[in-house]
């Protein structure tokens, strides 16, 4: 009878403790993912508080215009997107160089981007989106 | 001797296999819930890092021969599901085209721009637009025509 409690016991037991192991990987998972997701919202919102660009020039005879970054973030030209009288241009439009910095993709805070399109501009609105969904509106 | 040691057997047999039984539930139920919490976790997490937006410019909102242009773009860091459920002046619209071939690729992935081709009717003056993503991410715009 003892030996039949004592081994009844040592099964049970070890299930516990499987059972325990896998709840406790589980919530740590589960802490780990949540604690990433709101770290990753946070910068995120931190970026976006920390992004502003604005409208240097518009040159409507040679369709460029200028823009500046002056917030304090960096910004990656790659991931900006431009619409001229609400229509989404894509990259084979226009040409986006960093003045002082060509051949650069980063748009440091303080620097400015020259955009040539091969569209006409003249009298259109501009809106330039950075990667973070920050927008500027160009309205002639 | 053997007529004690039997019942013993007997005893100690059933009692392992009860114990075994319940053990098998319990790691079961154990399992379950386990796979349920990180599941649960995954989806929140999705949750909590999907965002999107409507980068459309509101007073040029592309608009002619009733087909709307819409552009939504994926701020997310992960890829998402392209699948989205459109809402104009809070009524589902269903008669919706989604497409990536703007960016050349059938993922939509981070800082890529899906456009949408909606057939609706709108008359002249402000509507609003909804963007909802099958995880319940959502953004809005408020546009004139």
């Amino acid at each position: 009878m003892g030996l039949s409690v004592s081994g009844a016991s040592a099964i049970l037991f070890i299930a516990f403790v499987v059972v325990f192991g896998s709840m406790f990987t589980a919530l740590d998972s589960y802490q780990q993912n949540l604690g990433e997701a709101y770290q990753n919202l946070e910068d995120t919102a931190l970026e976006v508080k920390s992004t502003s660009i604005s409208f240097v020039s518009v040159d409507a005879v040679n369709d460029t215009f200028t823009i500046e970054n002056d917030g304090d973030a960096t910004l990656i030209t790659d991931d900006f997107n431009i619409l001229i009288d609400g229509i989404l241009i894509n990259g084979s439009v226009f040409e986006m160089s960093i003045i002082d910095n060509d051949g650069s993709r980063l748009l440091l805070p303080g620097d400015m981007a020259e955009i040539s399109l091969s569209i006409e501009i003249d009298n259109c609105r501009i809106k330039v989106i950075t990667g973070a969904g920050v927008s500027v509106i160009y309205d002639p | 001797m053997s007529d004690s040691s039997t019942p013993q057997m007997i005893f100690f047999i059933a009692a392992v296999m009860v114990a075994a039984s319940m053990s098998g539930v319990f790691i079961g139920i154990g399992y379950e819930m386990a796979q349920s919490v990180m599941d649960r976790g995954e989806e929140i997490t999705d949750t909590i890092e999907t965002r999107i937006s409507i980068i459309n410019d509101p007073a040029m909102m592309p608009y002619s021969e009733g087909v709307l242009t819409v552009y939504v773009k994926n701020l997310s860091p992960d890829t998402i599901n392209k699948h989205l459920d459109i809402f104009i002046d809070g009524i589902y619209v269903d008669d919706v085209t989604l497409d990536l071939d703007l960016n050349d690729t059938e993922v939509w992935g981070p800082d890529v721009v899906q456009t949408v081709w909606i057939d609706i009717a709108l008359s002249t003056g402000d509507h609003a637009i909804k963007v909802v993503l099958s995880n319940s991410v959502y953004d809005s715009l408020d546009f004139r025509i």
